[in-house]
């Protein structure tokens, strides 16, 4: 792995000969290294990043890439990718950090209600979703068009009471 | 049933709907409390006029829901759009059938006949 190349050459050296290499996150907001080496902006226009590293700002990794997109140097899923499957490649990880049928799970949720939900849409008609309880792992999988695999809906306390 | 917490604007119709379910349960969780319906836990969930949820709400109720027998409409009749504009908000009622949510939209609108 090249960590940090200082130079354009250094960069293009680490990709010629395979190797992944990884770039600072704050680098990348700072604009330029703050000491003088070749700027991860560049490196990530050229095509030369497999990862961004936080280095010495935690929060820095997503806001790097959001700006990356932005910016237009790199496509909004190239540049997330930096942080995510890109970070998983240069760790040794290839079974984790994106979302692939058969790749391990892997998020982060702060509250024990939290869900995650989505949506496939064909011409904005959605046509296939899946929610997770995240806490308790449960899944509910629907395809349009073909029958539930949930228990049906059913009425069973409202009343006609007004 | 389920509904978003009270806010004062729609305290009247937050009340009416709250005065004819048997149960109410605030969980603040929209997208859980849609597949809460679909699998029959319970019998609705509605945003009582708000204009709090996006379509990132609702979205993968437009599918798990219909597939169960139930409907996801907005309490003023408005189309579900798939919009990756976010600023658009709606007021989401899904229930476990159709009828139902047109009842609970009437209900929250204050329309229902007497």
């Amino acid at each position: 792995m090249a960590e940090f190349p200082t130079t354009v050459a250094a960069a293009k050296a680490a990709y010629e000969h395979g190797m992944p290499t990884v770039m600072g996150a704050p680098n990348v907001l700072r604009g330029n290294s703050h000491n003088g080496n070749a700027s991860g902006r560049e490196l990530v226009g050229r095509g030369l990043v497999t990862a961004l590293a936080s280095d010495y700002l935690p929060s820095g990794l997503l806001s790097a890439a959001l700006l990356l997109a932005e910016e237009g140097l790199a496509p909004l899923p190239a540049a997330v990718g930096l942080v995510t499957g890109g970070a998983a490649a240069v760790a040794g990880l290839p079974d984790r950090g994106r979302l692939e049928e058969g790749l391990r799970a892997n998020a982060a949720s702060g509250v024990p209600l939290s869900a995650f939900a989505g949506v496939i849409a064909v011409d904005g008609v959605p046509t296939e979703a899946l929610t997770s309880w995240l806490d308790t792992g449960r899944c509910w999988h629907t395809v349009a068009g073909q029958p539930s695999r949930t228990a049906r809906a059913a009425v069973r306390s409202w009343t006609a009471r007004r | 049933m389920s509904l978003l917490r009270p806010q004062r604007h729609i305290a009247d119709a937050w009340w009416r709907v709250a005065t004819r379910a048997a149960r109410i349960r605030i969980l603040s969780t929209s997208c859980l409390e849609t597949v809460l319906v679909a699998e029959g836990s319970t019998d609705a969930f509605a945003d009582a006029g708000s204009d709090t949820h996006r379509i990132v709400d609702l979205a993968a109720a437009m599918v798990t829901v219909p597939a169960a027998g139930g409907a996801v409409i907005d309490v003023r009749g408005r189309p579900l759009e798939l919009d990756p504009d976010l600023t658009r908000r709606w007021s989401g009622v899904v229930a476990a059938t159709p009828r139902l949510a047109e009842e609970l939209a009437e209900t929250i609108r204050g329309t229902e006949e007497r």
